[in-house]
């Protein structure tokens, strides 16, 4: 019977799939600005700033709720660089993003303009800065549709 | 590892067999009845990279797999080509990562040697990560004579770009150092660029004419004498003026033999090129002259300060409110333009079609500045209004996302045509003009066939709205670009051109010489980029095709101390959405940067121009630009790739206008293209077309200064250029071809040529990967070498679909085309396609790879540059 249940058991851990029992956790996001005035990288990166730089990235017609930092979450601008055009997407792709064991990884959606089309011939900084849970996590990585990693930051 | 009994062992294995047959059917979502034909089996995948023959590799970097030289001394100095694209690495301290070679020992210091011509620039360029500071990370760069001994110029700055020229043909050492950090850098010599005026030229002022203010020399040396008016103006070789000890003198350069005792006093080298030869007397030599001797004073110990005696004249200020940030306007001269003409015609109205996202048309800085447009962008999901053509050209921004839409068309309007001297916003360069919004770009960009119908529309012509305008544009303003060359696209700029309408374009930002278009389609003007202080911007393209260069924006710098970013001030607007999801547009004012900024600065003056002088044709204003007579020289005199023929003038273009509208001729120039050739290593000849701007030009001849360098035809037509290096020496060679006409301006065209030279074509040990297009990932890996000519072979290649990416790893940071690495794709890095791999061995993917010459500007393909950072699985 012991046998019937090692084999058993091998056939549940060959079927079951990697993902499985892998995410336990999800932290909150929410978008406090997105574009200009949080655009300052050259390079796609994650950076973390002070809850106070939130005040002066406030997007018209937000309202104080949208742009209040609580105590326990922390302020990310996640940004694509510097891009020679218009045409460029960053979004987050989910309101939660996976902990998977000490990374947080942010669901973004990553779009540029495609080969051979014709754009704006402006300088433009996407960026998202966003509000994060805090969590037990020591990095973060923004993870774009295709699940490509497109920045990341240690804490 | 489980480790079973061994009686269970065989049960246990019969059971594990059982049992994956039955985990196979379960996990594998489906079987069914019927038999499928076997996949394609594992094939080979195999080709050849290539590296430009300019392309070299420091000798030591940081990943123990490349060939390592050390160049650490002026006597190790690697030994490069010319022109040359060099990688290398560098670092201020051990790196301390276990594996690099430099995990223990520092590489603060390289050492090149390389033959230079005068004037020729050396450029290193770092990228510089977000958090990093010039404390933590830069890199200085210097110019040394041939014993690397001693230093020649140095460029120490904290950015990421530093600079120096060559002052002489010669043999040089060029020392890259790690002040600070480590990082991959990209080394790059170009073609021969005279230094850049550092001087205000673009202001009038009087030829000849310095004001110097000399340092007190103060102790016990000072003496009356020695600090007069006559002393100070003999040491320099000038004439004295008027002025005197301890304030500003005006003095003045002479012509003739007083100009050689000036330049002799200054230390300024003479006759650098034919060109300068044949127009010594002339006027606008003697400007430049004047420059040059400002120049060599400010460099003086003694002098304190020395400007040319500009000729300030009163100019019309509009009351705009943020006009005091426009600093562009100031800079072409549109204030004293102003005095002539604001760009209100004496009948009728002109015209600016601006070809783009659309305008928001209730813009209050817009208002009544309009007449009908169209919207031409024909596929809705990509027009954000619902339908696809139609008559409303209003923009509805080009995102979803709150606060992100570019409202890019709103913002080119506004610097054409703003509403100016309203007491509100911003000035327009053209107060008189009229826009006519027409859209193309919606939130995918735009495609050839859309734009194509604008421009027709614009012109005058059939298009597909079925509507002909009442009166067709005057000007089209194209701040886009993208794709390849349409011959479709073609017909219709120069359908357009025919019509009379002059077509301007924005040369582009990715900070290449490779043809962008629309900019480079014949018969369209394009425009670079510049920023506050003159020099190129740091995005912009450059090239051949550039006619004028015009303010883009600098947004990293606040060079006139406003407090606010150097990038062009416009009308703009911004759209977010409320709790109902209903959009909301908010009119503001920004700043954007972009040669997108700089096209509109040239179609504002050609409005002024049309203003004034309504027949102006597109041959008038290609020969007014050609001969130099409504652009400040910048860079090179006469025509450079970076400027073209210099810095639109506004003044100077409504003055051309006027004595274009008073019966005068646009100057006859001989129009030259290629502007320059550069031979570098190959030897087959190039050819030269000769046409003439106006009526026939007589007696078209060319000479050249070199006797390495022949050139066969004559008249207007074709010429061919050849050059033969034999008994010449390793080195680079610099000449002009002279083209001299009856009654036209000569125009030089410099060629370049390289004899030997090491390192061509290596761009260092190369990753060769097959990347999954579905999911990103790295399926197969192998390595190719410059030694065994690039080749490459993958074994074992399943059947699928792959990208082919190539670049080096020359930080060791397992991850290829990083910034200053080598990077190259299948077919080409601008346009990669999927390989399909179908059971048949394929043997000739076949690909360029190399150093891109300033960080930047590599290019976007779907695959964009920044996502070639793929993992290897290095061992």
């Amino acid at each position: 019977m012991y046998r019937h249940l090692l084999i058993l058991s091998l056939t549940l851990s060959a079927c079951t799939g990697p993902d499985a029992n892998r995410h336990t956790k999800e932290m909150n996001l929410r978008v406090l600005a997105a574009n200009a005035p949080c655009a300052k990288a050259e390079k796609a990166s994650i950076v973390e700033v002070d809850a106070s730089q939130v005040l002066s990235a406030r997007l018209p017609n937000s309202t104080p709720a949208d742009n209040t930092v609580l105590k326990n979450e922390r302020v990310l601008i996640i940004s694509m660089g510097m891009r020679p055009t218009a045409g460029y997407l960053l979004n987050l792709a989910s309101a939660r993003a996976p902990l998977n064991g000490p990374v947080l990884n942010i669901p973004i959606v990553w779009r540029e303009p495609a080969a051979g089309s014709m754009v704006a011939q402006v300088i433009t900084q996407p960026c998202l800065m966003l509000a994060v849970e805090k969590g037990e996590y020591s990095e973060v990585r923004a993870m774009d549709q295709n699940g490509v990693e497109r920045a990341r930051l240690a804490l | 590892m489980i480790n079973l009994p061994a009686a269970w062992r065989f049960s246990a294995a019969l059971a594990v067999v059982v049992v994956s047959s039955l985990s196979l059917f379960a996990c594998s979502g489906g079987g069914g009845g019927g038999s499928s034909p076997p996949a394609p089996g594992p094939v080979s995948v195999s080709g050849a990279l290539s590296a430009p023959s300019f392309n070299a590799t420091d000798s030591d970097v940081n990943n123990p797999d490349e060939a390592y030289t050390p160049n650490n001394t002026p006597a190790q100095a690697q030994p490069l080509p010319n022109p040359a694209v060099v990688g290398g690495f560098v670092c201020a301290t051990p790196t301390g990562v276990a594996g690099d070679r430099f995990q223990s020992t520092p590489d603060p210091v390289d050492y090149y040697r390389v033959s230079l011509a005068a004037g020729q620039a050396i450029t290193l360029s770092f990228n510089m990560p977000a958090g990093q500071t010039s404390a933590s990370l830069n890199l200085d760069l210097r110019l040394l004579d041939s014993t690397g001994q001693n230093q020649i110029q140095a460029s120490q700055g904290f950015t990421h770009t530093e600079l120096v020229t060559a002052p002489a043909d010669g043999t040089y050492v060029i020392e890259v150092t790690a002040k600070a950090g480590s990082t991959n850098y990209i080394l790059s010599i170009g073609r021969p660029t005279p230094k850049l005026a550092s001087v205000d030229t673009q202001a009038e002022f009087v030829p000849g004419e310095i004001i110097v203010r000399f340092q007190n020399r103060g102790g016990k040396t000072k003496s009356a004498a020695s600090e007069s008016l006559a002393a100070r103006a003999a040491a320099v070789g000038l004439t004295p003026l008027s002025g005197s000890a301890g304030r500003p003198m005006r003095m003045r350069l002479e012509k003739g033999a007083g100009r050689t005792k000036a330049f002799r006093a200054l230390g300024i080298a003479e006759n650098n090129s034919a060109q300068e030869s044949v127009e010594a007397d002339t006027e606008a030599a003697h400007k430049r002259d004047t420059v040059r001797a400002v120049q060599a004073l400010r460099a003086r110990a003694d002098v304190a300060a020395a400007d040319l005696n500009y000729i300030r004249r009163s100019a019309r200020t509009p009351n705009d409110t943020f006009y005091s940030r426009q600093w562009d306007l100031a800079l072409i001269r549109l204030p004293q333009a102003w005095d002539i003409t604001t760009g209100i015609p004496v009948s009728g109205q002109i015209i600016v079609a601006v070809i783009d996202t659309g305008v928001v048309l209730n813009h209050p800085d817009l208002a009544g500045k309009f007449v009908d447009g169209y919207d031409f962008i024909s596929d809705p999901t990509n027009a954000l209004d619902g339908d696809g053509i139609d008559p409303n050209p209003n923009d509805p921004g080009d995102s979803l996302t709150s606060g992100t839409s570019s409202f890019h068309g709103t913002h080119v309007a506004g610097t054409i045509a703003a509403a100016t001297d309203n007491g509100i916003g911003v000035a327009g360069i053209s107060w008189g003009a009229k826009i006519m919004p027409l859209r193309v770009l919606g939130v995918q960009g735009g495609t050839s066939y859309d734009l194509i119908q604008a421009v027709r529309y614009a012109a005058g012509l059939s298009n597909n709205s079925g509507v002909i305008p009442t009166q067709r544009a005057d000007i089209i303003n194209l701040s886009l670009g993208g794709g390849g060359f349409s011959q479709n696209e073609q017909d219709a700029f120069s359908a357009a051109r025919n019509a009379g309408v002059i077509v301007i374009a924005a040369a582009g930002n990715e900070n290449t010489n490779r043809p962008s278009y629309p900019a480079s389609y014949n018969g369209v003007i394009s425009v670079s980029a510049i920023g506050p202080n003159l020099d190129k911007a740091f995005y912009s393209n450059f090239g051949p095709s550039i006619a004028v260069a015009a303010p883009g924006g600098d947004m990293s710098v606040d060079l006139n101390g406003d407090g606010f970013p150097d990038g062009i001030l416009s009308t703009l607007a911004n759209k977010t959405y409320d709790a109902n999801g209903s959009a909301i547009i908010t009119n503001n004012y920004n700043y954007y940067q972009g040669t997108s900024m700089a096209a509109p600065h040239v179609a504002g003056v050609v409005a002024l121009m049309k203003a004034i002088y309504p027949a102006l044709t597109p041959a008038q204003l290609d020969a007014e630009l050609a001969g130099d007579t409504i652009t400040q020289d910048l860079g090179a005199p006469g025509r450079d790739d970076i400027f073209g023929y210099g810095l639109i003038d506004a003044l100077q273009a409504v003055q051309r206008a006027q004595i274009l509208a008073n019966g005068g001729a646009s100057p006859l120039v001989l129009m030259i293209t290629p502007t320059a050739l550069n031979f570098g290593l190959t030897r087959t000849p190039q050819s030269l077309t000769v046409a003439s701007s106006g009526a026939p030009i007589n007696n078209v001849t060319a000479v050249t200064g070199a006797n390495w360098l022949t050139i066969s035809g004559s008249g207007l037509g074709n010429y061919t250029v050849s050059v033969n290096d034999a008994g010449l020496t390793p080195g680079v060679y610099a000449a002009s071809i002279i083209f001299s006409g009856n009654g036209t301006k000569n125009v030089s065209v410099p060629v370049t040529l390289q004899v030997g030279g090491a390192g061509a074509g290596d761009a260092g040990l190369h990753y060769v990967l097959l990347i999954d297009p579905a999911t990103s990932e790295t399926k197969y890996t192998t390595t190719a070498s410059p030694d065994t000519g690039y080749r490459f072979n993958i074994d074992g290649v399943a059947a699928g679909d792959y990208f082919v990416l190539a670049g080096s790893d020359l930080n060791n940071d397992f991850v290829i085309c990083d910034p200053g690495e080598a990077c190259g794709a299948y077919p080409t890095l601008d346009l990669p396609t999927t390989l399909h791999v179908n059971g048949t061995p394929i043997t000739d993917i076949n690909f360029v790879t190399g150093f891109a010459p300033i960080l930047g500007t590599q290019a976007t393909p779907s695959l964009p540059a920044q996502s070639y950072a793929r993992k290897l699985n290095k061992q």
